[in-house]
């Protein structure tokens, strides 16, 4: 096949050096649909939240302004599975700011996970929550600081794989 | 004139990502930020809009006056601390601040060490060692 036959968002995806997400999905030949499937889910979460739209062409267009951000997001596309989560990392990497975020777990039991974004031009909170163990993935890919010995969680980034 | 000083901070960051560690230390401290691309000159009204994947220097002041004043008056001393440029090199970022020993500064350069040195962009992740699923 072609460069020019291939699906942009594949092209992209090996592109940005995360092939492993296609190519280590069991059957390979519907990995692309089932990562479509989930940008779909995140765009639904985005309309139905009321917030800037997403969609794929959204996340695409970003990745020549800013290919450390859509890197973060194609990994954490491996390893999130509700779309809240996925959206609110989006927003995240595009400016807004975690206000809070709580993490219970009980041991066969129970696991919840809400984080509060705030927008730093003045839009309402937003509050995004997971019951699935398996979003505590996206916590490896969050950026820490202190600032004046204050704890600041702010920021999406991608882990090295090359 | 007042003369700046170079501090530099190891990081295995890639450039884009540096920058925006940087940028979001500074962001916190100054909200109304005015950021130029150091390298066309460009500067952002909303500072997400900045191509960090496209350039490696950013100057960023303390609000959009701030970066006139600049423009006017150059590195005055009524500037002092008033404008931070960051630049990437592969393996460090280097930040030129008037006074790194300020409180101020020192506060922020600590926050960006802090930051930058972060073990996810040292540790090489095992790609292809996840599991999706369908």
């Amino acid at each position: 096949m072609s460069a020019s036959t291939l699906d942009r968002l594949e092209v992209s995806i090996r592109d940005a050096g995360e092939g492993w997400l296609l190519d280590y999905f069991v059957p390979r030949e519907k990995a692309l649909p089932h990562i479509r499937g989930v940008l779909a889910a995140i765009e639904r979460e985005a309309h139905e939240k009321g917030v800037a739209p997403f969609d794929e062409e959204v996340m695409l267009n970003e990745l020549e302004r800013n290919p450390h951000r859509v890197r973060a997001f194609f990994q954490l596309l491996g390893g999130t599975r509700t779309p809240a989560m996925l959206l609110m990392a989006w927003r995240v990497m595009l400016g807004m700011e975690v206000r809070s975020a709580k993490l219970s777990y009980e041991r066969a039991k129970a696991f919840h996970f809400e984080v509060v974004l705030v927008s730093p031009y003045g839009d309402p909170p937003e509050a995004y929550s997971s019951e699935n163990v398996n979003d505590l993935a996206i916590l490896r890919h969050f950026g820490v600081t202190q600032i004046g010995g204050k704890p600041i969680i702010d920021g999406f980034y991608p882990l090295r794989t090359r | 004139m007042i003369g700046r000083e170079d501090v530099e901070i190891q990081t295995f960051a890639d450039g884009s990502t540096a920058l925006e560690v940087c940028l979001r230390v500074l962001l916190d401290t100054w909200p109304d930020a005015c950021v130029e691309d150091g390298e066309t000159g460009a500067r952002y009204r909303s500072t997400w809009d900045v191509p960090l994947g496209k350039t490696t220097e950013l100057l960023v002041y303390q609000d959009e006056r701030t970066a006139k004043k600049w423009d006017e008056l150059g590195a005055a001393p009524e500037l002092h601390d008033t404008m931070v440029h960051v630049l990437f090199d592969p393996g460090y970022v280097n930040v030129v601040v008037d006074d790194p020993g300020s409180e101020g500064m020192s506060c922020l350069l600590d926050a960006m060490q802090n930051a930058l040195n972060q073990d996810m962009f040292a540790i090489r992740a095992q790609s292809g060692q996840v599991e999706l699923a369908a």
